[in-house]
């Protein structure tokens, strides 16, 4: 042993050198900075639009197409690129409120409950110049309901439609078998305009998908495969509608990378901080002296499904229990550095949605080991794990293998799991792995996690007991509380009653424990000071507002 | 020859079915779907029953195979389960960036290890010779990815001097370090081919015979020593064109390299299977010619090997 | 030289076989509440369940602590639950080697990594050997069809790039566990014995003792087992040394790539996995270098081994 920590030692001197390198590197600076810019807060600027200039944004995904109706080019970052900057929607989310009602957009404004009218402005035009009519939209909707094409996350988000009418070039009536604020909300608020002679042919060899054309203020310019997309500023007939001429996204998907050309320089706007990353530059120079830090919360959280047809996890007590095991404190601090906020609710952490007075089970190994006792888990024969009628409590926890988040929580959970009695089998395989087995509830516990681009999501398939099979209801709840509440969601208009039954529907799934809710994802951005108003909010950035100092 | 080639070519076929159909069922019966959505929604039934009808999921393997096989002789290597892009395409971009840098690397390291070899040769006895051997069993034992990842370390982050890039392909800078580390196990091990060639052969008497005589020792080495000893190289060298053509994925993986290397492991992953098939194939086909190419090569160089010799 | 590597590979062993006694979560011994419990982290008696070195220190009599007084899968939770900031945490006098992303000592992971990494490491180069001897042995023997069927496999076999097949064959398990990580290894690594089991039979089988044996009637399983096969050993034996390096380099390659044992078993590519990640920030170089530097030495002892090995053995010659 002796030798050992010889060898320990003459080890640490060999690279000792470097280390003192690092001491010298990051550090000292900071110490004057804001708290805004610790927090992540923006400053409020005045509004001074300047014209001109580029901006570079880095984007940590390499998008498989920009067509956004596609299924395999739904992905929500690429989505929030792509729309507002190329595509328009009928109606967008008010950034300022996005709970509330849409804003009109490319529509002027809409009216009418299962059938929808729709009016359009008549001064859109597509990038190639031609108007854009109601007949475009019609022809995009008639290529999401063709149920040949790989449209269906979008076309399962608009529900039963029955219809789809342009009655004039300016008027698009949609009619819905049975009315959904959600299905209103998805069609006013997710599909984009495209022209329809673009759309005619096999779906799965379209140009549109690598060459979108749209009526949003930026056109592509020139997509470079595995580097950048590259756009233009585009104005029509409603005026210049963006004050910078050039909107670039890089395409680097590795963290690494993009971090180490964030530090060079490269990049406007920095997107995807790896929290690490975002604490060790609380205190550096550079960061503070050239950026702005963002930090905001997207409709965006982590949480821990329980399979309820396993007979351990079908007793509320133990999945209780399971809850006030998880050492959120710590895994917050050690895991998440502070970054992230804890939520117990699927609606959007911090509106009006979820009930104030639930709070997420606070850790309590005494407590969660009272509720094993009084649900018959007891440890017999002293291995350190309870059991029940010869059964241990072993529960494996399924988890997609390449995600670093996982590989560091659940070792933790594991832990403070092993003080309660509960044995934790970690099973990490391939996401096309998770998901076949989710959907056929072959696990014990999976990590989820669930996303929205609105601030306003249907819990249906989710919750509803008919979405166990074929939906997302992949733990298999089934409960008739849940059940009503999800279905009286649908059709309610007020919003006041709204919000009583989201808050209804909160605590019914707080009381139930389906699923355990972890935390809310954060955005973590760096915008150069020279960036000025590019807002976060949940649909994306708006860079049509943006402006750059030259 | 032509019979070499041709026994070769008769064992190439049944060969690449071997490995096409052993890798064409297990990409198939991997637990799991393709992937056809990215994390942000998982998909529904519906999706779901029409991907696995577009992608034939439910037909019986074997129609499948030899269905994918006849396209396969049409040239056609199909489209990806995932993003439905062409296979082809897919391989062909990360065939170039693969074969750029493993290339690289293998001539680089032929060449090196080509004058290394010659030099531990000339020097033989010399003290620091055993320093060079040394040096050279060290850099074969290292793992190279371990260099790779102290080279980014010293070499590409602030922790020490950041001169090279960290990750892709994007200029001849980037190249450095990749190829660096992937040349680096790969001389090591020529080296000592090409320097027991050597050693080899200045012990035949036609050599010693040569020096004897007063032929200039330099001479000696180059004309009659190193032929030899580039035989053994060139078979050897045969056998790795198909590292060359797979890539190292572990190396790919440190300098985020989108090569065959980290294609074959993300369609995996995405259980892509058009795709890990347009890779075995691909694979099976360079392993194939690379051996051919390794006999034929070798009969040039030394057309005293015949194929019955060989045999 | 070979002495050397003999040492280090003998001092690895011994490091894999006592690494309870090494590095664990409960001391060598200890006296709590009037009870006495020795090498308590062998037997996990029940009274100590929930209990580290870290709590005993304050509540025992007396204790007798392990080296490293850390368990491979101790996290920031138990291991230094008052410490500030966030891991990893540099080498230390407390962590000698530092700790890695949530807290786990570096230095007990790398002592129960060599298990991992060296049960893999034997179980692999014993099952190919073993494989690759057999598959030879019937090549050498039988001639003909099968001779060149296994020839042919030999040859494509170790030309096609394993990896690649290593890849999709672990996809296809439900999750890699220690056996089929050694199997699916073991299933790409048996050429190089195959290959020279056949040479050597072959060479031998002429030879006046084989013919010899034959002729007073001994049958071919004797013969092979008796006569062929003791003698065809030496040159598989070095090559089988050899093979335990490539072993490890292999399995290492794999954790790395997030193929091999599942976590949270501490393996040493695992490590280099967390030093890729924290690279640039907060340059995390401690988890880079020994996991390293360990598998180096590993590698190159079996290397020094084997060319020790060869040379004795084409002295005999």
């Amino acid at each position: 042993m002796r030798a050992r920590a010889v060898a320990g030692v003459v080890l640490g001197l060999l690279v000792g050198c470097r280390g003192c390198g690092s001491s010298r590197a990051p550090v000292d600076a900071g110490a004057g900075a804001p708290v805004e810019w610790r927090e992540g807060r923006l400053p409020v600027e005045p509004f001074t639009p300047r014209d001109g200039g580029t901006l570079v944004v880095r984007l940590p995904v390499e998008p498989r197409g920009f067509s956004r109706i596609d299924d395999a080019q739904a992905e929500g970052t690429m989505v929030r690129a792509i729309t507002g900057t190329v595509y328009e929607t009928l109606g967008r989310v008010d950034p300022q409120r996005p709970e509330g009602p849409l804003r009109p957009w490319l529509a002027t404004g809409w009216a009418g409950l299962e059938t929808l009218t729709v009016t359009l402005d008549p001064r859109a035009r597509f990038h190639d110049g031609t108007p854009c009519t109601a007949a475009d939209l019609a022809a995009v909707l008639e290529v999401i309901l063709d149920p040949r094409n790989p449209t269906v996350a979008m076309r399962a988000s608009l529900g039963p439609i029955e219809r789809v009418e342009a009655v004039s070039p300016q008027t698009l009536v949609v009619r819905w078998r049975q009315y959904s604020a959600y299905y209103q909300r998805a069609l006013l608020g997710s599909v984009p305009a495209m022209p329809a002679a673009a759309l005619r042919g096999d779906f799965g060899r379209l140009a549109l998908h690598t060459a979108p054309v749209g009526t949003g203020p930026f056109r592509v310019e020139r997509l470079v495969p595995g580097a950048r997309l590259e756009l233009v500023r585009h104005d029509d007939p409603r005026g210049r509608r963006a004050f910078i001429d050039h909107l670039v996204f890089e395409f680097v998907k590795d963290d690494l990378v993009a971090t180490q050309r964030w530090e060079r320089g490269d990049f406007d706007v920095m997107t995807r901080i790896p929290p690490g990353v975002w604490r060790s530059v609380d205190e550096a120079a550079w960061a503070y002296a050239g950026y702005h830090r963002v930090r905001f919360e997207e409709h965006v959280y982590a949480v821990i499904a329980w399979n309820l047809e396993r007979p351990a996890l079908r007793d509320v007590r133990v999945r209780r229990a399971l809850a006030m095991l998880y050492p959120g404190e710590l895994i917050s601090r050690a895991v998440e550095l502070g970054l992230e906020r804890r939520t117990s609710c699927p609606f959007l952490l911090g509106s009006a949605s979820c009930d104030p007075a639930i709070a997420p089970l606070p850790f309590d190994v005494e407590g969660a080991r009272a509720l094993l006792d009084e649900a018959g888990w007891r440890d017999e024969d002293g291995d350190g794990v309870r059991e029940q009628g010869g059964q241990a409590l072993t529960v494996s926890f399924l988890y997609v293998a390449q995600s670093q988040r996982q590989a560091k929580l659940l070792p933790l959970y594991q832990e403070a799991l092993a003080q309660g009695g509960v044995r934790l089998v970690l099973e990490p395989v391939d996401q096309s792995q998770v998901v076949a087995r989710l959907r056929a509830h072959d696990f014990d516990a999976a990590g989820v996690s669930w996303a929205s681009l609105d601030a306003s999501s249907d819990q249906f398939d989710l919750f509803h007991s008919s979405q166990a099979d074929g939906g997302r209801n992949f733990g298999c709840l089934r409960d008739e509380t849940v059940d009503a509440l999800v279905v009286a969601l649908r059709g309610t208009v007020d919003p006041l009653d709204r919000v009583a039954l989201e808050r209804q529907l909160h605590r019914a799934i707080f009381e139930r424990q389906p699923v355990l809710f972890l935390t809310a994802r954060p955005v973590l951005d760096a915008h150069k000071r020279r960036v000025h108003g590019l807002v976060p909010s949940l649909v994306g950035y708006d860079f049509s507002r943006a402006w750059v100092d030259p | 020859m032509g019979q070499l080639v041709l026994t070769r070519l008769g064992w190439a076929v049944p060969t690449f079915v071997v490995i096409t159909a052993l890798t064409f069922a297990m990409a198939h019966l991997a637990p799991g779907d393709p992937l056809l959505l990215s994390d942000e929604a998982a998909p529904d039934a519906g999706l779901v029953a029409l991907a696995r009808e577009r992608l034939e999921l439910d037909r019986p393997l074997t129609g499948r195979y030899l269905r994918w096989f006849a396209n396969v002789l049409r040239g056609d290597l199909g489209l990806s389960a995932v993003d439905r892009a062409p296979v082809a395409e897919k391989i062909a971009e990360a065939l170039s960036r693969t074969v750029l840098v493993s290339g690289l690397a293998l001539g680089l390291s032929c060449l090196a290890s080509v004058a290394l070899g010659l030099l531990l040769a000339t020097i033989h006895g010399a003290r620091w010779a055993r320093g060079l051997g040394a040096a050279l069993a060290l850099a074969s034992g290292v793992p190279s990815f371990w260099v790779a990842v102290m080279a980014l370390l010293l070499l590409a982050t602030p922790r020490g001097l950041p001169l090279f890039p960290l990750q892709g392909l994007d200029t001849p800078a980037h190249l450095v370090l990749p190829v660096a580390c992937l040349a680096w196990p790969t001389v090591a091990m020529l080296t000592r081919y090409v320097h027991d060639g050597v050693a080899r052969a200045l012990e035949q008497d036609s050599v010693r015979a040569a020096l004897a005589r007063g032929v200039p020792a330099r001479r000696v080495l180059l004309r009659h020593a190193l032929p030899n000893a580039l035989v053994p190289l060139v078979t050897v060298l045969g056998l790795h064109v198909p590292h060359v053509f797979a890539g190292s994925v572990v190396i790919e993986r440190v300098f985020g390299i989108q090569g065959m290397g980290l294609l074959a492991l993300d369609a995996i992953g995405t259980r892509d299977a058009p795709v890990v098939m347009g890779v075995a194939a691909v694979m099976a086909a360079v392993t194939q010619g690379s051996m051919l190419l390794a006999d034929v090569a070798a009969l040039a160089v030394d057309p005293r090997l015949s194929a019955g010799a060989r045999r | 030289m070979r002495r050397l590597g003999v040492a280090v590979l003998a001092g690895w062993a011994l490091v894999a076989l006592g690494a309870d006694l090494l590095a664990s979560d409960l001391p060598l011994a200890v006296r709590v509440k009037g009870a006495t419990f020795v090498l308590p982290a062998l037997a996990r008696p029940a009274a100590l369940s929930g209990q580290t070195q870290g709590t005993l220190a304050e509540r025992a009599e007396w204790m007798m602590p392990t080296p490293v007084p850390f368990g491979p899968l101790q996290t920031v939770a138990t291991i230094d639950p008052r410490r500030q900031g966030a891991p990893p945490w540099a080498p230390d006098a407390r962590h000698w080697l530092g700790t890695d992303e949530i807290g786990r000592d570096v230095l007990a992971r790398l002592i129960h990594g060599a298990r991992v990494t060296l049960l893999v490491a034997l179980g692999v180069v014993l099952l190919s050997t073993l494989l690759g001897v057999l598959l030879g042995a019937l090549a050498a023997m039988r001639g003909g069809v099968v001779d060149l069927c296994v020839s042919r496999l030999v040859e494509v076999a170790s030309t096609f790039p394993t990896v690649f097949f290593l890849m999709v064959i672990v996809a296809a398990l439900r999750a890699p566990s220690l056996v089929a990580v050694v199997v699916v290894l073991a299933a790409t690594r048996w050429t190089e014995a195959a290959r020279l089991t056949r040479v050597e039979v072959q060479r031998l089988d002429g030879l006046d003792f084989v013919v010899a044996a034959r002729a007073l009637g001994a049958s071919e399983l004797r013969v092979l087992f008796v006569h062929l096969l003791p003698n065809a050993l030496p040159p598989v034996i070095v090559s089988a040394t050899f093979a335990v390096g490539s072993a490890v380099l292999l399995e290492s390659a794999l954790s790395f790539l997030g193929l091999s044992v599942a976590p949270p078993a501490p393996t040493w590519g695992e490590l280099l996995v967390q030093a890729h990640r924290t690279l640039v920030h907060p340059g995390a170089w401690w988890l880079a270098v020994f996991p390293g530097l360990a598998i180096a030495s590993v590698v190159l002892a079996t290397q020094a081994v084997g060319r020790g090995l060869q040379r004795r053995f084409d002295g005999r010659r």
